[in-house]
């Protein structure tokens, strides 16, 4: 049975009521201590919180329910003494069950006094606030490691921002060598270790050679080399991750490249760029250092941004050096332009003099006195070698171009026939022994580079003139056998050229009848046929089985479409 | 004699065996030849007596050929066809980029230069 619950002051009826109310409360613990600390009454809720049945704990000091430190400082009595001077004493603490266990409780201790003002206990509320304390921890336990997680997160990306800023300012300019230096004292310096190595893979893969080290004794450049899959760094290569090795002083499969330099310590990770390792990182301590996991990933991510960085370089310098190729080559075109330009230019100035001396010469070898008449030979001989030498210079120079690839064609629209009977007439002038017969129907308006076109028929009509025997025709005919085709053919009576040779006759050098001191540099034909191929059309050798050959080239007219017009580049 | 006699055309080259020849021969065809051995000296000779034609080398040490015609283009004076003498390997563009209105390619032929300054002198 449980003591009931009498409040002074409250009558007889309202006093049972307030005590069934009390007593089924079951949140709270709420009871009474008599004014020494001994508990009088209890309740449902503090039979639930605490655990022990009112018979169990009426009559006990209420110290019962404090933990024995607290109890041995005093502090169940030292509460009540506040609580009976200043009215209340409230606090949050841990007490204790009767099975032992703690429990987080908001403790609410009022004095009761009588009519009289003298001390007749305490009133004693007390709740478990063991959940929402827990949840309060776990909170706090929580913001705790958030915070330490935050710290951990921003030394990291302060490492890394060091090692990006190294190899941005890598990216943006400096070269491998000073990237590399960079990195390794930064290496050092962020992972508080005493060496640093970066070993590349040789172009053969089968070696891996220090391209840089910091901390090492001369060991770059020196070309200590560690073979893939052996030794420390050749196994952190070959087994492409990372590689611990706690005591160098315990170990059997120490490189060479280690050398002298007393390290104890070492992490290694590879360097791998798409999936390939091109090196092997490693790190150093003379102090035995067991690296940790979160040693060997940091070393693991600057090693993806170090293999990058000398991928990247490896790029910018083979593009440099792939420039600079460029470059050269372009300057020597250059060079060569321009010497082709004052060659042609130092070439053809006395030839041009020259020839119009000796043509006026001829003009006039008519007026010369008899006795002076036997100078018309000397003076034709002149003119036709000054002939025969400006065509040479111009195939000369046309082959130059030619083989450089600076061969270009100025087209425009020009009637074929004219410009045949042109070329015809010049070259009628320079034989005497020929006739050369023109057929043409009419104008035949194409677009060509009207210079080249005159050196095609000039070359054809030079080797007419060259091989057809005396008093023989050279038969030269323009016509447009379809609405968008020019045909021009040059056809002779000489010689003609052996079967077996015609295969050969538009190759360059070639000579036809090299014996004879007839022939030319073997240019002719070949530069006829690359000028006739850059208009887009043919040219071909017939033979005729009445004797001789005819060249036959055929020309697109070029006229429907107008950027045929334009200055066509090889 | 004939209406070339009428005609007076401007030879301009650097190289004196050329001028000499070119005046040479189209002295002996009637035209009446003036001659410059370069732009500059061309100008001056122009503000005398207006040609009926010019023939003009490109490469020249003071004044080219580029030069000239900027300059002659921008006087007042009456305009003569130019004819572009060129030992470039492509003349006609040469010619093409002075908007000249003929071209001969050097070395050439006597009867080639004879055309087409007939061609421009109508």
């Amino acid at each position: 049975m449980q003591e009931q619950v009498r409040v002074p002051g409250l009558r007889g009826e309202r006093n049972d009521l307030f005590r069934l109310l009390v007593e089924s409360v079951k949140d709270y613990a709420i009871f009474l201590l008599d004014p020494n600390g001994y508990i009088q009454t209890w309740n449902e809720g503090a039979k639930r919180i605490k655990g022990y049945s009112a018979d169990e704990i009426i009559g006990k000091h209420f110290s019962i329910f404090y933990p024995a430190q607290e109890v041995r400082r005093g502090k169940p009595e030292y509460e009540l003494r506040v609580a009976a001077d200043e009215g209340r004493w409230e606090e949050e603490g841990w007490r204790i069950r009767k099975d032992g266990t703690r429990f987080w409780a908001n403790v609410l201790i009022t004095a009761l006094y009588d009519q009289e003002g003298v001390l007749i206990g305490f009133a004693k509320v007390t709740r478990d606030l063991t959940e929402r304390w827990q949840a309060e921890e776990d909170r706090l336990t929580l913001l705790e490691r958030e915070r330490a997680a935050h710290a951990e997160a921003e030394l990291w990306l302060e490492q890394l921002r060091a090692i990006q800023q190294v190899t941005e300012a890598a990216l943006a300019h400096i070269t491998l060598d000073d990237l590399l230096r960079a990195l390794l004292d930064q290496i050092c310096e962020l992972q508080a270790v005493d060496a640093v190595t970066v070993l590349l893979a040789s172009e053969e893969d089968d070696v891996l050679v220090v391209r840089a080290a910091s901390g090492m004794n001369g060991m770059v450049g020196q070309g200590p080399q560690v073979p893939m899959g052996r030794g420390f760094a050749g196994r952190v290569a070959s087994e492409r991750r990372p590689i611990l090795l706690e005591d160098a002083l315990q170990a059997e499969m120490l490189d060479v490249h280690l050398g002298d330099n007393d390290l104890q310590s070492f992490l290694g990770v590879p360097l791998m760029v798409a999936g390939r390792v091109i090196g092997v990182l490693h790190i150093g301590t003379r102090r035995y250092r067991p690296f940790l996991p979160a040693d060997v990933q940091f070393l693991q991510v600057v090693a993806d941004r170090i293999a990058l960085a000398i991928e990247h370089a490896r790029l910018v310098e083979s593009a440099r050096a792939a420039r600079i190729e460029v470059e050269v080559a372009e300057r020597m075109l250059q060079m060569q332009d321009e010497f082709l330009s004052v060659a042609a230019h130092e070439l053809k100035t006395p030839l041009t003099s020259a020839k119009l001396a000796s043509q006026i010469l001829c003009r006039n070898v008519d007026r010369l006195p008899p006795d002076l008449q036997r100078l018309r030979y000397p003076i034709d001989t002149i003119d036709l070698q000054v002939h025969k030498l400006s065509q040479l210079v111009i195939q000369l120079l046309e082959m130059v171009r030619l083989q450089a690839g600076r061969f270009s064609l100025t087209v425009i629209e020009v009637d074929m026939v004219a410009l045949t009977r042109t070329v015809v007439d010049l070259m009628q002038q320079r034989t005497a022994r020929h006739e050369i017969i023109i057929k043409a129907d009419g104008p035949h308006v194409a677009c060509v580079d009207t210079l080249r076109l005159e050196e095609v028929l000039t070359n054809l009509l030079d080797n007419a003139i060259k091989f057809g025997p005396e008093q023989t025709r050279i038969e030269v005919e323009v016509a447009r056998p379809a609405p968008e085709m020019i045909r021009l053919s040059v056809r002779d009576y000489g010689p003609g050229v052996a079967p077996e040779q015609r295969q050969h006759l538009f190759e360059r050098y070639f000579q036809a009848h090299n014996e004879s001191h007839q022939s030319g540099l073997g240019l002719g034909l070949y530069i006829s046929r690359q000028i006739v191929l850059q208009h887009g059309g043919q040219i071909v050798a017939e033979f005729p089985p009445d004797g001789g050959m005819r060249f036959v080239v055929t020309l697109p007219t070029g006229l429907a479409e107008p950027a045929a017009q334009d200055e066509a580049q090889v | 004699v004939n209406s070339k006699a009428a005609r007076r055309i401007l030879v301009i080259d650097d190289d004196a065996s050329i001028r000499d020849m070119v005046a040479l021969l189209l002295e002996d065809e009637g035209y009446q030849v003036s001659t410059a051995s370069d732009g500059q000296e061309a100008l001056a000779l122009l503000a005398q007596t207006p040609p009926d034609l010019i023939l003009l080398d490109m490469k020249m040490a003071r004044m080219d050929g580029w030069q000239f015609t900027e300059r002659y283009r921008q006087l007042d004076a009456a305009q003569a066809p130019v004819v572009v003498m060129t030992a470039a390997q492509n003349a006609e563009a040469r010619a093409t980029k002075v908007a000249a209105d003929g071209f001969i390619a050097k070395p050439f032929d006597l009867d080639a230069l004879l055309q087409v300054i007939a061609e421009h002198t109508g």
